[in-house]
């Protein structure tokens, strides 16, 4: 009955950028970039990865809220 | 060591700022595109960063490496759930005025006693903290100062962010007014703590390594120092545990709840602090280890707690010394302050006032403002006697860290919020009883007897997890959350919801309120009498009033639906005052329940429908297939051409479509919400009597309308209770859950004959009772019968006509040929005989059988007329007529017409004298055949005359409009009662004696105007007069005629008498 949705809610979004940032954070993927010859920076230089899921993350759900105002 | 001087004047000088700050910010003398910035409420969200970021993470740094940043990295991830989490909850806390934490979980696991223990271990778990800041505070003192005035700038940084937080955090009688003054007080400490911290890093950065490749090339030269960094971060146990508590934090610490929901920020704002809170979160973690480094060289053996402070020091940098100690005192004030407003209003709302609500039956609002002051005052107080008491030792995350783990007790008890409506108060309970007992054993008893060793062994514990190197946070956490956790599903599985909480969810999960919980109507005054018990009498009265100004509602003109969302706008603003708790107490004291419960049930279909109108566009999956349905039943609703008006089981209109609106003229949105007998008269009345019966049925009403009488066939079906919110019966397919009087077309035959105006008679067929389980409301089904009742009466009419038409001919036929010998025979008589009194006697016979004869004629006239009705024969001697006449026809003007049938009707000087006036325009030409309209006039001028009085009046007037000319003729006499007007186009049918009138002159007249396509109709009034106008079809305009324009206004008057 619904037409095919042409982009992922902001929820869903949000639940890809959770998992992709505890994937980096909490599994041991995190050995990757928390080693000692990668050096202290990659970490921010991570960390600034998150800050743009997080922008992603909230472009979505303004462009959401504007397409779908709920109150 | 400086001197102290500088230190208490920088810190003085700060607080200054601070309060000018917000007082200029609370008079608007600030911007408002500052005070109301996106940027201004992401700084205000960086009290986050406390003592413990600003001195202390330098330390963290030290023991455990780079698991300092999980602390920061925790709120990063709960920032990427800002559209799961932060939203959801920013929206539940708008919209139900959530305050505090303690109303927040009080409201999704009811119960005063949620709201009691969140107060009781929120207190318990931050006053430590707030110790912790005083402590950070004069330990950074210690680092540059003399040990003399230190307690004296304890006392005084404490005394002014008392006075700050009364000031400025406690300005509103509600906690969820925003505090624009508090708000850019806050951003502006965060910016100078970045703005110090950053200054403290470049200057380890440039001043002691002297760039970035001299510290690159110090790691080189030091590989066990990024060893150090890095190590703790294999372990994991440690770093996952940090990023789980911080993820919590971030919005469940008094704090940050107060500033991120609580102020009542848009979305907008909420979803720049998305990005901007994390990058701030960077931006201060980012001079760490820099300084950490940089203090390992040049001030080895100081404690790292205060190397941000001790560096600068140790350079001889003392302007950059002074600015860490602002950043410092910024980054302790700051969370002091929000913390003990959030911490009063928790205090208030959850254990105060439970107990004692009675206090604000005098003067509410002013007591409600200084017994939040009061407690803001009392949280720093107790802050200050802790640090006092020095009962706390060890590294200076460590309060934060406890208090950490504790408000992590709260997030099994939020996912049931935001995602498991299955989720129990009960649960939630004995999860938080059983965390906090386990937080206290190995969290906070450790806190205090640090020095005296643990009573649990923490090695141990850690070993039993399978940790190599136990810190402070890790067991606390494991086990806490674990239990807590456990026990939250174990318990919400087997303990069953109560009605209360099953709302909540509801409500919760964004799923409005429950079909069978919405709030039932309450009036205006009910609602103030039961907030006066609670708040007196004033304050009742304006909280009443102040709902129902935001409704846009006049308070004298409530309807049902108007009283629930007035009822449940107090309830919010109340639970904004004084927690949801003691709002729906204060609601529900002395409402009896169940009273009123069949028009809530009527609400409830109503309050579905407005928030489903509203909210068609966002739901998704099987809720938007269904509204589809819903939409297109809607509109097949609102189309169909009858009347359809549903009530609900307190007979209060639910449905009123678009051809019920057209009926009686009263808008769907003037009706729906009313009790039937309320709509506007006459429909409220004359539907509430049928509304009344309980049996299903048919009736037929009539209604006297402003615009006239109308007729309505009414089908009354009742509802089963089932088909309503909360009903337990369940549809089955074929089986609707209405029963219907046996359908509109099985009864419609049935009617009985209009009942009298204003009265309802059960005329048709009544249906069998109601169905079992109802009553759920009724359907009242209106057909408008007016239209087709006059079209019928007008059938009627021309039938009998016709009828007594051919009766005519037929009687003329056979008295005509009798009468012709008759009359022959008494002419032969009379010439024949030579007696005189023979003669005169055959005369007589002649005179009275032309009479006859004459009588006979006007019955053939009629019968050839009065056949041009309806049906078979009738209807083709009808067309011949009217070829007939059509043969006759040409432009005849009506003025003369007139003149001719005045002079005829003057001829009989008998008659009674009246003045007769011919107003119509000369130029006035209708088509007709000139002796039929004559005879016409003349018929409607003798009933004139004869209805006037000696010496009265007779005018005939005329006026063109479109297509047709309208002539009336108007007498001044005794007119015709009511109930005879129908019936005096009849033939036979007179009002005059018996020998005056045959009761064919206005049956002829009647014929006459319709053979001629025209219309005739009577206006009468008894003791005033009569009105009898004709329309006949106007002459299209010949060459000769000046056109219509050209035509005057009245012609001259001819009198005759």
């Amino acid at each position: 009955m619904g037409a095919l949705r042409e982009r992922n809610s902001a929820a869903e979004i949000s639940t890809i950028a959770l998992g992709i940032g505890v994937l980096f954070l909490v599994t041991p993927v995190r050995l990757v970039w928390a080693r000692a010859e990668v050096g202290w920076g990659v970490a921010f230089g991570v960390w600034l990865g998150l800050v743009g899921l997080a922008v992603w993350c909230a472009r979505a759900t303004r462009r959401e809220m504007r397409e779908r105002p709920e109150r | 060591m400086t001197s102290d001087a500088p230190l208490l004047a920088a810190a003085l000088g700060y607080m200054a700022t601070l309060f000018l700050l917000a007082h200029a910010a609370e008079r608007g003398r600030l911007p408002t595109a500052l005070s109301r910035h996106p940027v201004t409420y992401v700084f205000s969200l960086g009290i986050y960063a406390s003592s413990w970021t600003y001195f202390g993470s330098v330390g963290v740094a030290e023991q455990y490496g780079l698991t300092f940043i999980a602390v920061a990295l925790g709120p990063t991830l709960a920032c990427l759930a800002i559209p799961v989490v932060w939203l959801p909850l920013l929206r539940l806390v708008r919209q139900y005025q959530l305050g505090t934490l303690a109303d927040l979980f009080a409201f999704r696991y009811p119960g005063r006693l949620t709201g009691a223990a969140v107060a009781v271990f929120a207190l318990v778990a931050s006053v430590p903290y707030l110790a912790q800041q005083i402590r950070g505070v004069v330990s950074s003192a210690r680092t540059l100062a003399s040990e003399q005035s230190i307690p004296t700038l304890a006392l005084q940084v404490t005394g002014l962010l008392a006075l700050f937080a009364v000031l400025f955090g406690a300005r509103h009688v509600s906690p969820r007014e925003r505090h624009a003054g508090l708000a850019v007080a806050m951003a502006f400490a965060s910016l100078v703590k970045v703005v110090a911290l950053l200054a403290v890093g470049a200057f380890a950065l440039w001043g002691v390594f002297g760039g970035v490749s001299g510290l690159v090339q110090w790691q080189e030269a030091h590989p066990e120092a990024m060893r150090a960094v890095f190590t703790p971060l294999e372990e994991g146990t440690s770093w996952g545990s940090l990023i789980l508590l911080s993820f919590g934090a971030a919005f469940l610490l008094p704090r940050q709840y107060h500033v991120a929901f609580a102020e009542g920020p848009p979305d907008r704002w909420l979803l720049s602090a998305g990005w901007g809170f994390p990058l701030y979160l960077l931006l201060i973690n980012l001079p760490i280890l820099p300084i950490l480094w940089a203090g390992q060289q040049v001030a080895p053996g100081v404690s790292a707690d205060v190397l941000v402070l001790a560096l600068p020091h140790a350079m001889g940098a003392a302007w950059l010394s002074l600015l860490g100690f602002v950043g410092g005192i910024a980054a302790a004030s700051a969370m002091v302050i929000v913390t003990t407003i959030a911490l009063a209003s928790m205090t208030l709302n959850s254990l105060v006032l439970p107990a004692r609500i009675e206090v604000l039956r005098h003067d509410a609002y002013a007591r409600l403002l200084w017994l939040r002051r009061a407690l803001i005052a009392a949280i720093v107080v107790a802050g200050y006697g802790l640090y006092l008491l020095e009962a706390q030792t060890g590294p200076l995350v460590q309060p934060g860290l406890v208090s950490f783990v504790a408000f992590g007790q709260f997030l099994p008890g939020l996912f049931g919020l935001l995602f498991w409506q299955r989720a129990t108060r009960a649960g939630f309970l004995a999860g938080l009883g059983a965390g906090v007992l386990v937080w206290m054993a190995t969290a906070m008893l450790p806190l205090f007897a640090l020095s005296e060793g643990t009573p649990i062994d923490m090695a141990v514990l850690a070993a039993g997890l399978g940790m190599r190197s136990p810190d402070l946070w890790t067991v606390p956490t494991v086990v806490s959350l674990s239990i807590n956790g456990l026990l939250f599903a174990v318990v919400s599985l087997f303990t069953r919801q109560s009605a209360a909480e099953v709302e909540a969810a509801r409500r919760c999960a964004d799923r409005g309120s429950a079909p069978v919980e919405v709030a039932p109507a309450t009036s205006a005054e009910a609602l103030t009498g039961r907030l006066a018990w609670a708040l007196g009498q004033e304050a009742a009265q304006k909280e009443v009033e102040r709902a129902v100004e935001a409704l846009g509602v006049d308070r004298g003109d409530l309807r049902p639906a108007e009283q629930r969302q007035l009822r449940e706008l107090v309830e919010r603003n109340l639970s904004g005052l004084i927690g949801p708790v003691l709002a729906r107490m204060v609601i529900n004291h002395g409402a009896s329940a169940g009273s009123d419960e069949d028009a809530a049930l009527a609400d409830q279909i109503r309050f579905l429908e407005e928030r489903l109108g509203q909210r068609s566009g966002v739901l998704q999956g099987t809720a938007a297939q269904l509204d589809v349905l819903r939409r297109y039943l809607r509109s097949v609703l609102e189309g169909l051409p009858l009347g359809v008006c549903a009530l609900g089981p307190d007979r209060s209109v639910i449905l009123w479509n678009r051809a019920l609106a057209v009926v009686t003229g009263v808008p769907g949105e003037d009706a729906v919400g009313l009790s039937i007998g309320e709509v506007p008269a006459p429909w409220g009345e004359a539907l509430g009597k049928l509304a009344q019966e309980e049996q299903q049925g048919v009736d037929q009403i009539t209604v006297r309308a402003r615009e006239g009488q109308r007729s309505l066939r009414v089908h009354r079906a009742e509802l089963e209770r089932s088909a309503l919110p909360g009903g337990a019966g369940t549809e089955t397919a074929g089986t609707p859950n209405v029963t219907g009087a046996g359908g509109i077309a099985s009864t419609a035959g049935t009617a009985g004959p209009a009942g009298t105006a204003g009265t309802a008679g059960t005329a048709g067929t009544a249906g069998t009772a109601g169905p079992a389980g109802g009553s759920g409301g009724m359907v009242l089904l209106v057909e408008d019968l007016t239209e087709r009742e006059a079209l019928q009466a007008q059938l009627i009419h021309h039938d009998r006509l016709a009828s007594m038409g051919r009766l005519a001919a037929g009687m003329a036929h056979e008295i005509g040929n009798p009468l012709t010998g008759i009359t022959c025979l008494a002419q032969n008589l009379e010439e024949e005989t030579d007696t005189p009194d023979v003669r005169d006697r055959a005369r007589m016979i002649v005179e009275q059988a032309l009479r006859i004869s004459a009588i006979v004629g006007s019955l053939k006239t009629f019968s050839q007329a009065g056949s041009a009705g309806s049906g078979g024969r009738a209807r083709q001697a009808g067309v011949a007529d009217e070829q007939r006449v059509a043969a006759r026809v040409g432009r005849v003007p009506l003025g003369a017409v007139v003149d001719d049938a005045m002079r005829f009707v003057a001829l009989d000087r008998m008659a009674r004298k009246v003045t007769m006036e011919n107003l119509c325009p000369e130029d006035l030409v209708v088509l007709g055949e000139r002796r039929q309209l004559t005879q016409v006039f003349v018929n409607l001028l003798l009933n004139a005359r004869d209805a006037s009085s000696v010496r009265g009046q007779v005018i005939v007037t005329a006026q063109a409009s479109g297509e047709t000319a309208t002539a009336s003729v108007i007498d001044h006499g005794a007119g015709i009662p009511p109930d005879l007007v129908g019936r005096v186009f009849e033939p036979f049918f007179t009002t005059k004696a018996p020998a005056e009138g045959t009761g064919l002159g206005l049956s002829l007249v009647y014929s006459i105007v319709r053979e001629h396509g025209g219309e005739v109709e009577i206006e009468s009034q008894e003791g005033i007069g009569t009105t009898v106008s004709v329309r006949l079809p106007l002459a299209p305009p010949s060459k000769e005629d000046p056109g219509p324009s050209a035509w005057p206004a009245s012609s001259s008057s001819k009198t005759s008498s």
